[in-house]
């Protein structure tokens, strides 16, 4: 009876299970004297029956009978929800455990009406899978790993994920929910690195930064750089020297652009002129770009200053052979100038002043996204090349002035998009008259006039279209006018109208492989005339004293457009751990109205962290000169001159930031346009062939973590050429069959710097005169030449000093230099300077010490 | 960039970076200063015409007295080249070898040529002369074969049998007239010294020591000082001719412009050459006197040369006796 008072007096006790994971809600029964109900203290859900069910709750209404010790001996389904409902929920409160009822204090059974409820919920939608970034940190210029160093991971949502990377650079970010990512490594001494990611679900994203140095006492005004994920390698020689150390090179005056005479493969121009010497390669036959514009002047003359502000340029890079299908026309080497964006931290400004130049420069942001740089300079050597020349009867009308300007307008509308607008151009003028005082030769006298202007406007887009792809547009338009006359009967003057396009996508097309497709057309308007001595073969020509008055005089002149359009394709694959780059490359010139495809391939194998090996194989042209194929006085069936070239080395990084390389080369040349024996008509033919071979030994120390750098360069190597067959080989102008460079540099306490240069080369060869014809209409000698470059200048060697003493204020720095070029003033030979019978000789000697002392400031 | 390095090395050699070496006025050896055609029919014709005769004579000068010359000359249609040193495109159809004694009279070496026919020229408007002269030694017997296309280069060029003889190489050019009226030589009016007439020539074989106070000579001092020499010309010396303008490819009438050749044997010469052009008729010399002279007076020889650009050739000779 009590036992049913009891179960009555539970009967109304309710619980509310939720669906799928089932929540138990106790009413608590109506207390009664003396009676308490059981508690339910250990629920259990019920499994989700495997049966189509959607949309409303399904409860379960039990009679359920809990025993004294409160477990549940029986569960009666009152109210069903359907078989397999009813089935799962009483296997569920079976299990259940219960404080049993208590009448007065002690345990009794008791039976409780229960009712289990499946309630509906709208599933989740199933979570993404993470992605993980695996990355490694390295710096920028020597694959040195970092190690230590803090790693944050911002995602769009403003969540933040932290880590430091290992010993050897790497790290691991596991987990991360996919979407935009801006990774940000603020590591000492190197330039804040902030990259933006996107990660896919699932992806596991590999990838290298690369830190850019900066010692932490370097002027903030000398670059802005910004740290870049480094393409993996296409060429099998890309010499670069890192911008910390560009300005810094004795001998340069701080110029970047010559700073390529340190590397391995580049030969020394005579009298310092500047001439780009590549691996035994006529300066004719390499090209400098600017963002991948051929410009027609690197140095102003005389080699002292480069036509562009150092100070604005981002990259230099130097590809002596096997380069890319990026580039064509040219059977030498490359060097890619890169300009920086202007600064966008605020306005900034420099200016130097040295017995050789004074430059400004300002730069600085206009709003949030477009920032402009504005540079101008002009020689100061006018001031003293007077001073110098005095005494003698060459009389200055036109004192060697030279000035270039630059500036840059960059437009970022969006995080994907760059468009820059460019202005730069260079002018030289030199001008003066050989009195007659001097004149040993009828036609050496009167105005001498060398002058070359050009203005050019550059217009690019850069556009990232997606994280794989990029593309990159720029257009060039500018007029280019080189004048040059001496005596009365020499003279050369051209107007061009230079209209340059390159167009060019680059990305990765799966994990394995990446492509270029691009499109360089250059487009030029001429009008030129020449009058003087028959034109002929520069490069290993006869002595001859070629414009004398022994020599008749021709005359041509012409107008028209010439135009060469070039596409270009390149495939790399890897496959860990080598890599192959597949490239072609198409040229068309106008004039004479040849084509040519060039195929190309280069591999890479990574024996391990430290050893790279490298080979590359591929067929490079170049049209004729415009001289060459003229009507009259050149040959306009010319066809393109055809190289092969070759080479096989390896990189090995001995320590942090130290790092040798060796590499082997060889290039064949055909289809040499050469002189016809005398100059006979057609003048010139396609029948020479060269072939030069050697050794390049390169080893580094940069900057990073240390007061000094260091270069070491040497090359050894042969360049021949045959002019006309049944002849023998010879040695090329410029072949140096030894080159060595070594470079050092020490930034002492209290910002003091002090470095030095040397440079040991093999001398020039030269053909020796055994004799002269008396030309007895003219009144002059001609030289009689033997074995063409069977002879040597001796060995060449210069030491070239920077000092440099730097103060810093907050906003304000200044420095205090002194370059001195051939600082112990070698008198170094030249050439040789003859009697006006060529019977006598004495050698001609090469610059004397130059040096340069200059101020720069800098806010 | 080749034109930029050809400027600065001749800046600096002109900036005195580099050792100086004997002007090309210098006379200090027995040297080929000119060569000129002689017509059979009239000697003040420059050219011959086709088929026309006559002798192409060089000019010598000497520091000092004269010695026989021995020499090789042959005459020959030019090979079409544009540069370096002419040669025969045929074989020679005038050729001379004398080979001189110490005691031989002092000529100048001649070749007698005709020139061939208009048929046989074809388009040369040219005939090339090549030679070899050496004073004190026979030619380089070999130097024939050479000249005429048909020996081997040496590795060594010896002009003279004796290496250590003046020997000069010479080529040079007699133009085939092709209008009228045919050029004619140029002449020399006179030669002044500082404003005085300069007539004074020594005989071929006078001293060159112990002229002081010899009449027939201007004394001019030692003293580094410097001296005019005016070179007068005669108008008809620089006839107007027909040529083609380079410019507008007309035919034009313009004047011989006359190149002077200036040599001496002592005293710094400025400038070897010098020009008679525009509307002059005379070409100043500034000669600058040693600073030491011989007690006993040396003579100074000063040697003129005048080509009008067509193959008219003159030459003058002067001396003046220099003392302390």
């Amino acid at each position: 009876m009590r036992l049913s008072t009891a179960w009555l007096a539970l009967a109304l006790l309710v619980m509310a299970p939720i669906a799928p994971r089932a929540m138990a809600q106790e009413e608590p029964p109506a207390a009664q004297s003396g009676l308490t109900p059981p508690e339910l203290v250990e629920y259990v859900e019920a499994e989700i029956p495997d049966v189509p069910w959607e949309g409303e709750p399904r409860a379960v209404l039990f009679v359920i009978t809990i025993d004294a010790e409160g477990a549940v001996t029986d569960a009666v389904v009152v109210e069903s929800a359907g078989e397999a409902f009813d089935e799962a929920a009483k296997e569920a409160v079976l299990r259940f455990r219960f404080v049993p009822a208590k009448m007065d204090g002690q345990p009794i059974p008791s039976r409780i009406q229960y009712r289990y409820v499946f309630e509906w919920v709208e599933p989740e939608p199933e979570a993404p899978a993470p992605a993980t970034l695996r990355g490694r940190l390295v710096d920028g210029k020597g694959d040195v790993p970092l190690g230590g160093e803090r790693v944050l991971v911002v995602a769009a949502t403003g969540e933040v994920v932290e880590t430091r990377t290992e010993a050897d650079g790497s790290f691991v970010l596991e987990g991360l929910a996919p979407g935009a990512y801006q990774l940000r490594v603020d590591a000492a001494d190197y330039e804040l690195l902030a990259v933006d990611e996107e990660l896919e679900a699932g992806e596991e994203l590999e990838v290298t930064y690369r830190l850019r140095y900066v010692a932490e006492d370097l002027p903030e005004a000398e670059f802005s750089a910004r740290a870049e994920v480094e393409a993996p390698p296409r060429e099998i020689t890309k010499r670069s020297v890192p911008k910390e150390v560009l300005t810094r090179i004795p001998g340069t005056r701080g110029d970047p652009l010559r700073a390529v005479e340190i590397l391995p493969g580049v030969g020394r121009p005579s009298f310092g002129s500047g001439a780009l010497i590549v691996r035994g390669a006529a300066p004719g036959d390499s090209q400098t770009f600017l963002e991948g514009i051929p410009v027609p002047l690197l140095y102003h003359f005389g080699g002292l200053t480069s036509f562009f502000q150092g100070r604005l340029l981002e990259e230099i890079t130097f590809y002596p052979g096997n380069f890319s299908s990026t580039y064509g026309r040219k059977t030498g080497g490359i060097l890619n100038v890169r300009v920086r964006d202007p600064r966008t931290d605020g306005w900034h400004g420099a200016l130097e002043t040295s017995a050789i130049d004074a430059w400004v420069l300002a730069e600085g942001p206009i709003g949030d996204k477009v920032s402009v740089a504005l540079a101008a300079r002009r020689s100061l050597i006018d001031l003293i090349l007077p001073a110098v020349l005095s005494g003698t009867t060459l009389t200055v009308t036109a004192a060697p002035v030279y000035y270039d300007h630059q500036f840059i307008l960059t437009y970022r509308p969006t995080e994907r998009d760059r468009i820059r607008l460019m202005s730069y151009g260079a002018s030289d003028a030199f001008a003066f008259i050989v009195g007659d005082d001097l004149a040993e030769d009828p036609n050496i006298r009167g105005a001498a006039e060398l002058r070359q202007r050009f203005y050019f406007t550059t217009l690019s887009w850069d556009r990232r279209l997606n994280r794989d792809f990029q593309q990159s547009m720029v257009f060039a338009i500018g007029p280019n006018r080189p004048v040059f006359s001496f005596g009365p009967d020499l003279e050369f003057d051209a107007r061009f109208l230079d209209i340059a396009f390159r167009s060019e996508w680059r990305g990765r097309i799966s994990k394995r492989f990446e492509t270029i497709l691009g499109t360089d057309i250059r487009i030029i308007p001429y009008d030129i005339s020449y009058s003087g001595p028959p034109v002929r073969q520069t490069e290993g020509a006869p002595p001859g004293n070629q414009g004398s008055a022994s020599e008749r005089v021709v005359r041509e002149a012409g107008e028209g457009v010439f135009w060469e359009p070039g596409l270009y394709g390149e495939l790399a694959g890897d496959f860990d751990p080598v890599r192959v780059v597949i490239g072609a490359r198409f040229d068309y010139v106008s004039i004479p109205g040849k084509a040519v495809v060039d195929p190309r391939l280069n591999g890479f194998y990574q024996v391990n962290e430290k050893l790279r090996l490298k080979a590359g194989l591929g067929m490079y042209s170049q049209p004729p000169s415009v001289v060459e194929t003229a009507p009259n006085i050149g040959n306009p069936d010319l066809d393109f001159i055809r190289s092969v070239h070759s080479s096989v080395g390896g990189d090995y990084q001995i320590d942090q930031g130290i790092q040798v390389g060796l590499e082997g080369f060889f290039k064949y040349l055909w289809n040499r346009p050469v002189s016809t024996v005398g100059g006979q008509p057609p003048f010139f033919v396609n029948e020479g062939v060269g072939r030069i071979y050697g050794l390049e030994l390169s080893g580094k120390i940069d900057p990073k973590g240390r007061n000094y750098f260091g270069y070491l360069s040497y090359t050894l190597s042969r360049s021949e050429r045959r002019d006309l067959p049944g002849q023998v080989y010879r040695l090329f102008d410029y072949d140096q069959t030894h080159i060595f460079t070594a470079l050092f540099s020490y930034r002492f306490p209290r910002n003091w710097e002090i470095g030095g240069t040397l440079r040991l080369v093999s001398g020039n060869p030269m053909t020796p005169i055994i004799g002269s014809f008396y030309d007895a209409e003219n009144d002059v000698y001609v030289p009689i030449g033997g074995l063409i470059n069977s002879v040597r200048n001796p060995l060449f060697h210069r030491l070239d000093v920077r000092v440099e003493k730097q103060w810093s204020w907050d906003v304000f720095k200044l420095a205090l230099f002194l370059d001195i070029q051939n600082a112990y003033y070698a008198k170094n030979q030249e050439g040789l300077l003859y009697r006006y019978d060529y019977a006598e000789s004495v050698k001609l000697q090469g610059l004397p010490i130059i040096p340069a002392i200059g101020i720069r400031g800098e806010l | 960039m080749k034109h930029a390095i050809v400027l600065l090395a001749l800046v600096l050699s002109l900036a005195g970076c580099s050792e100086s070496l004997d002007p090309a006025s210098r006379l200090a050896s027995s040297r080929v200063l000119g060569a000129y055609f002689v017509h059979d029919d009239d000697p003040t014709r420059a050219n011959p015409y086709p088929g026309e005769s006559g002798v192409l004579e060089l000019f010598l000068a000497d520091p000092g007295a004269p010695r026989p010359r021995s020499y090789v000359m042959i005459a020959c249609l030019p090979a079409p080249v544009s540069f370096g040193t002419p040669f025969c495109r045929a074989a020679p159809f005038a050729a001379v070898q004398v080979e001189a004694d110490p005691g031989d009279p002092v000529v100048p070496p001649a070749l007698p040529l005709t020139a061939p026919s208009e048929a046989e020229l074809g388009e040369t408007t040219a005939l090339l002369v090549l030679g070899a002269v050496c004073t004190g030694s026979p030619v380089n017997p070999e130097l024939l074969a050479l000249l005429s296309g048909t020996g081997e280069p040496p590795e060594v060029l010896e002009v003279c049998e004796d290496p250590e003889a003046d020997g000069t190489l010479f080529n040079y050019f007699v133009n085939v007239e092709q209008g009228d009226p045919p050029n004619t030589h140029p002449t020399i009016a006179s030669i002044e010294l500082d404003g005085a007439p300069f007539d004074a020539v020594s005989p071929a074989d006078a001293a060159m020591l112990g002229c002081a106070g010899d009449p027939a000579y201007p004394e001019v001092r030692a003293d580094g000082e410097e001296h005019h020499l005016t070179l007068r010309v005669p108008a008809s010396a620089r006839e107007d001719y027909e040529t083609i303008d380079p410019d507008t490819e007309e035919p034009v009438v313009v004047r011989e412009e006359l190149q002077v050749g200036r040599f001496a044997t002592a005293g710094d010469v400025k400038g070897t050459f010098g020009w008679i052009d525009g509307d002059l008729l005379e070409n100043v010399l500034r000669w600058e006197a040693p600073e030491k002279a011989d007690p006993a007076g040396e003579l100074v020889r000063f040697v003129f040369t005048l080509r009008d650009g067509r193959g008219g050739f003159a030459h003058a000779r002067r001396e003046l006796c220099l003392v302390p």
